[in-house]
């Protein structure tokens, strides 16, 4: 009779039959969180009493959590500010263009870009409220202030200043939204809606 | 020696074109209008703005963080607020396609609820000069502090806090409903003042005795803000009540024209620009 497989039995238990089996699974969560399955099988040899079957399963999420981490969101933040700022500077090329609009764009890309890979931060909603205004400035025709080189020299600083920081404060955020309608810019992205009357009629009006 | 400059009164009604928060053309229409005026708010009609925008921002943007997409926070905020908020409501819908949030409620919330403060902020950095608080609001003045970093959290304390009525206001006393001779005894009695809303809920907070808390101040509002206005001051406004109510306490002022209306304008060129009220200019 052929001997059963021996697995994962500890060496030097008398009885075999009744010796537990343990089988254990490690699931390490990818930075980039894809999914991934662990498939295996085994054989559990015939036994004359039953044996116990332990399955011990384990995820370990450090690695992914790194990323989501309050220092690496910061950095982040720096190096596409960093970027962004010199985009902003770099629009000096096509400032004279009468298709300025078109160049814009990857700023604008750049801008929504970050609020994407910020989202998750719990400490990035000052940075993120910075950003959303700078978003702002690349639409609606507000791109024309850009043509202006001290427009592009204050957006830059200010990029630069505020949001290569190692903390972002609301302080921050307000001196941000001060200085682009100082430039000329309408920080605030959305038009405001007509007043609706609640309880009385006049004529009638449309959303802006 | 050079002319002074006329100073404006805006009520809340033409607040969107003085902070130059709505289209184009009815901003140059609005700028037009006003000319080189100083433009001045009140506390008062700083209430006003936090109650109808600022305060139905926070509400859509709480809701928002609570529903899976817009479309669930619509169907909730149309049945809750009815047709009011109709223009606040467009207004997220267009931002959010705008910025491609519709889809994310957790973005989509913060993207609106940041509106709340920088129109706040926007209000006070257009209007930093401000009429004397003569109704004594105590509710106008108050700060909207928030972080980023807890947006959505401070927008809802701040919302919590506002919705909670001052009882024992002075407006009662600026109001003076008992005194035969007060000013706004005298808007009761005037012939086209009386037909006015804001009047009529005067009238019947009057009857009744009614202490006036800001529940009860907020359907009188109209005629709070004719009775703050300061006599050498235009008071600019697109509801048309307004002419009834200064009229009546022979005040100046100026009825713009509404953002449709302007609309129309464009179709029809031979139209004019702001129409003055009769006898304020």
């Amino acid at each position: 009779m052929a001997r059963p497989r021996k697995f994962d039995v500890p060496r030097g238990v008398d009885d075999i039959a009744t010796a537990p089996i343990t089988k254990s699974y490690f699931h390490e969560i990818a930075p980039d969180l894809s999914a991934e399955l662990i498939e295996d099988q085994f054989e559990v040899p015939p036994r004359a009493h039953p044996v116990r079957v332990r399955i011990r399963s384990e995820v370990i999420a450090t690695g992914a959590k790194q990323f989501r981490s309050i220092p690496y969101l910061a950095s982040v933040r720096r190096r596409n500010a960093d970027v962004l700022s010199k985009m902003v500077l770099g629009l000096h090329e096509y400032a004279d263009r009468p298709d300025l609009a078109v160049y814009t764009y990857p700023l604008f890309s750049k801008s929504k870009q970050m609020l994407e890979l910020l989202e998750a931060g719990e400490k990035e909603g000052n940075a993120r409220l910075i950003i959303r205004m700078i978003r702002d400035t690349f639409m609606n025709g507000q791109w024309e202030n850009y043509r202006r080189s001290d427009t592009r020299t204050v957006v830059a600083a200010l990029i630069e200043g505020k949001l290569i920081a190692e903390d972002v404060t609301i302080a921050d955020a307000g001196a941000v939204f001060d200085k682009l309608a100082d430039l000329g810019f309408n920080p605030v992205g959305a038009e405001l809606p007509a007043m609706e009357k609640d309880n009385e009629q006049e004529e009638a009006q449309v959303p802006c | 020696m050079s002319k002074k400059k006329p100073k404006f009164l805006v009520e809340t009604s033409a607040i969107p074109p003085a902070l130059k928060a709505t289209t184009p053309r009815y901003t140059a229409y609005f700028n037009e209008a006003i000319a080189d005026g100083a433009l001045y708010s009140s506390l008062y009609i700083r209430k006003e703005f936090m109650r109808r925008w600022i305060c139905d921002t926070i509400r859509v943007a709480l809701v928002l963080k609570q529903c899976t997409t817009w479309a669930d926070a619509l169907v909730i905020l149309e049945q809750d607020f009815g047709r009011k908020p109709k223009g606040t409501l467009d207004v997220v819908q267009h931002l959010l396609r705008q910025t491609g949030t519709i889809n994310n409620s957790e973005a989509a919330a913060e993207e609106v609820g940041r509106l709340a403060w920088q129109w706040l902020k926007l209000f006070d950095r257009v209007f930093a000069a401000k009429v004397n608080n003569l109704s004594k609001c105590q509710i106008g003045g108050r700060e909207l502090k928030v972080d980023g970093n807890s947006l959505l959290s401070d927008l809802y304390a701040f919302y919590v806090e506002f919705q909670k009525p001052i009882t024992d206001c002075e407006v009662n006393d600026f109001l003076s409903l008992a005194e035969a001779k007060s000013k706004a005894r005298g808007l009761l009695d005037h012939f086209e003042a009386k037909k006015c809303d804001s009047v009529e809920n005067l009238d019947k907070l009057s009857a009744n005795g009614t202490n006036i808390t800001c529940k009860e101040c907020g359907t009188i509002g109209d005629a709070i803000v004719a009775l703050e206005q300061p006599n050498s001051w235009c008071l600019v406004h697109v509801d048309k009540a307004f002419n009834a109510l200064c009229g009546a306490l022979e005040k100046e002022n100026k009825h713009i024209k509404s953002l449709t209306a302007v609309a129309k304008i464009d179709l029809n060129p031979d139209s004019t620009g702001s129409q003055v009220a009769s006898g304020s200019e």
